[in-house]
């Protein structure tokens, strides 16, 4: 049980008090999963310190008698200079563990993270990945009433995320978690309850879907709220998030402008991988729905455009790039040869079904 | 879990802070523990060349070399935790995700590796010193080692309050560095109090170190006295900033960790 009462937080920027919690008071029931919402900027990662007891509320008090992880997945603990052995015996230590139980953590990490020789020597020569196998590793390693996870379980390549994700939840079966993320489906899978924070106020939900809801709501009204007049050409995108543009769309998911213009005038299901649904404000809103049809044939580049064969593709690529003189067994060729790259179009082709 | 004792969360906390700071500082570069030796050892033989070469004939029965060791070695160790406890805070504040982590155990913990490392280079030099015939031993052993902790228990109270006020005020930090090099040579380290004219005298007794340096010396070598150590001046130096420092360290931890 976390019990808050009167909580309130606020930032000092410029002079001007940004409210995170204004006055709450709330009960986190024993034995619940908690997944916690919110629209960049609203607090969600100070909250989510503030209950593990990191950070501190600027009134009110937050009491509990459980025991917290720190912010899992972070790989802001380590040292640089010492080894990955050295960084895993110094958090045992602090947590005051004796010799024997030292070993059995550290040949534990050792083996969930799976960095071989690397696990000698210096952090600072890890990549990313690597850090956060290690530091991923070693919060497993620890018994606690409650892991707290910030947005880190898309963390490594797809081989450890399965294991990740297949460690997480055998390990929350014998504590609870409370989770900061943007990925519905990460909260929808391993959260039972869910809280939105929006301008200073805590919305609790007893079911998460329900807050799921409650976000895409917010984030619809402020959207609106925001520009005043509806623009219309704000695109929003089903895992809740709002982009003036479509530029800016397709710059932050790493696509071309053409494929979130193929994906609007669809309308209907779309042609990303990911299965992301944009459509802009004013059009009637379509439900989310799955790519589902596919078959052996279908293939996705690595631009993210999905198509049902080969030759749908050529089509397509030959109507957007005219002067690129593209023959029409141009994709159907490229699909034949072991890379499957294209180097005139710049694009990977790969069979969908490689991914389910 | 089971509970700990807030006292075994401390101890087990600054002894990993501890051993974390011996590993970065001497662990990946070997040269750490040559450079505890190396950097006094190199003041002492640039003084008393320049003593040598100025014909300079004062202080007759003291062993110069030593005299200068004395105090390099102890001034060494308060400037040192001075500047390291004013970054303490944030060279640790990664280590602060991890609840058991205070930011003061981060200030104990570099005040027990000072220490440590000047225990170990006075041995090696006291060492050192009897190895090549120089006149090493203390004249009064037990008022040097008091002078010591003294010295000790007065950076550790000054740095804490450093320490907190840094933490608030950026240019604070900036301000001690700067009063480095002049408190170096107010410090009487390359000379006694005794041998400066009396209005100087009564000038450099203002700052409390060089009352330590004075005790050091005093009790060490035959001919020198302690005549012009304050010691209730050292008491009020002591106490002060430390109570004052840890007053407002509790007021504003949180503070601290938030930032």
């Amino acid at each position: 049980m976390i019990k808050l009462a009167n909580v309130t937080k606020y930032f000092k920027t410029d002079g001007e008090k940004k409210y995170i919690l204004k006055n709450v008071s709330f009960t986190l029931p024993e034995g619940v999963n908690l997944g916690i919402l919110g629209r960049n900027g609203a607090g969600k990662s100070t909250f989510l310190r503030m209950l593990g007891g990191i950070d501190f509320p600027s009134s009110g008090t937050i009491t509990s008698d459980k025991s917290f992880s720190w912010p899992m997945g972070l790989a802001g603990g380590f040292q640089g200079s010492m080894t990955g052995r050295q960084n895993v015996k110094f958090v045992c230590r602090i947590y005051g563990k004796n010799e024997e139980e030292i070993t059995s953590i550290i040949s534990y990490v050792q083996e969930f993270a799976e960095i071989g020789e690397y696990f000698d020597m210096p952090i600072k020569l890890y990549s990313s990945g690597m850090k956060s196998r290690l530091s991923f590793g070693l919060s497993l390693a620890f018994e606690f009433d409650y892991l707290i996870i910030d947005e880190t379980l898309s963390v490594g390549d797809e081989n450890f995320k399965k294991k990740a994700t297949a460690a997480l939840k055998k390990k929350i079966e014998s504590c609870n978690v409370l989770l900061v993320s943007h990925s519905m489906g990460t909260l929808k899978e391993i959260c039972d309850v869910g809280v939105v924070l929006h301008e200073g106020v805590l919305h609790y939900f007893n079911k998460i879907e329900d807050a799921i809801g409650y976000y895409h709501t917010i984030n619809m009204q402020t959207s609106v709220q925001k520009n005043n007049v509806v623009q219309s050409s704000a695109v929003y995108c089903d895992d809740g998030r709002v982009f003036d543009d479509i530029n800016a769309a397709a710059m932050f998911y790493k696509m071309r402008p053409f494929s979130i213009i193929q994906a609007l005038e669809k309308n209907n299901g779309s042609h990303m991988f990911l299965k992301k649904v944009f459509y802009k404000d004013g059009h009637p809103k379509p439900l989310f729905q799955k790519w589902q049809h596919f078959d052996d044939a279908t293939i996705i580049g690595s631009d993210g455009v999905i198509f049902e064969n080969a030759e749908e593709a050529t089509s397509f690529y030959r109507e957007r790039f005219i002067n690129k003189k593209i023959d029409e067994d141009h994709i159907a060729n490229v699909l034949l040869t072991e890379e499957k790259f294209s180097a005139l179009l710049r694009v990977k082709f790969y069979y969908l079904s490689e991914f389910q | 879990m089971t509970k700990r004792t807030s006292l075994s969360i401390f101890s087990s906390v600054v002894f990993a802070l501890f051993l974390r700071e011996v590993q970065t500082r001497f662990g990946t570069k070997r040269l750490g523990y040559f450079w505890a030796i190396l950097d006094p050892l190199s003041k002492i033989i640039v003084f008393s060349l320049v003593k040598a070469a100025l014909m300079d004939r004062s202080m007759p029965g003291v062993d110069y070399p030593v005299f200068l060791a004395t105090g390099f070695l102890t001034f060494g160790f308060f400037q040192a935790f001075m500047n390291g406890s004013m970054n303490s805070f944030d060279a640790n504040r990664a280590l602060f995700v991890y609840k058991q982590v205070k930011p003061i155990d981060a200030i104990v913990s570099r005040f027990c590796l000072e220490f440590l490392v000047m225990s170990v280079a006075i041995m090696v030099f006291v060492g050192f010193g009897m190895y090549i015939g120089l006149d090493v031993l203390p004249k009064d052993l037990s008022m040097v080692l008091l002078a010591v902790l003294w010295l000790g228990v007065f950076a550790f109270g000054v740095g804490v309050l450093f320490a907190v006020l840094a933490s608030f005020y950026e240019t604070f930090a900036k301000v001690i560095g700067f009063l480095g090099t002049p408190l170096f040579f107010l410090s009487g380290l390359l000379y006694t109090v005794e041998s400066l004219p009396p209005v100087a005298r009564e000038i450099v007794l203002y700052n409390p170190v060089i009352h330590f340096i004075e005790m050091i010396h005093g009790n060490y070598f035959l001919v020198l006295d302690t005549q012009y150590v304050d010691y209730q001046y050292m008491m009020y130096w002591t106490i002060i900033p430390l109570f004052v420092g840890l007053y407002f360290y509790i007021k504003s931890e949180k503070k601290i960790l938030a930032s």
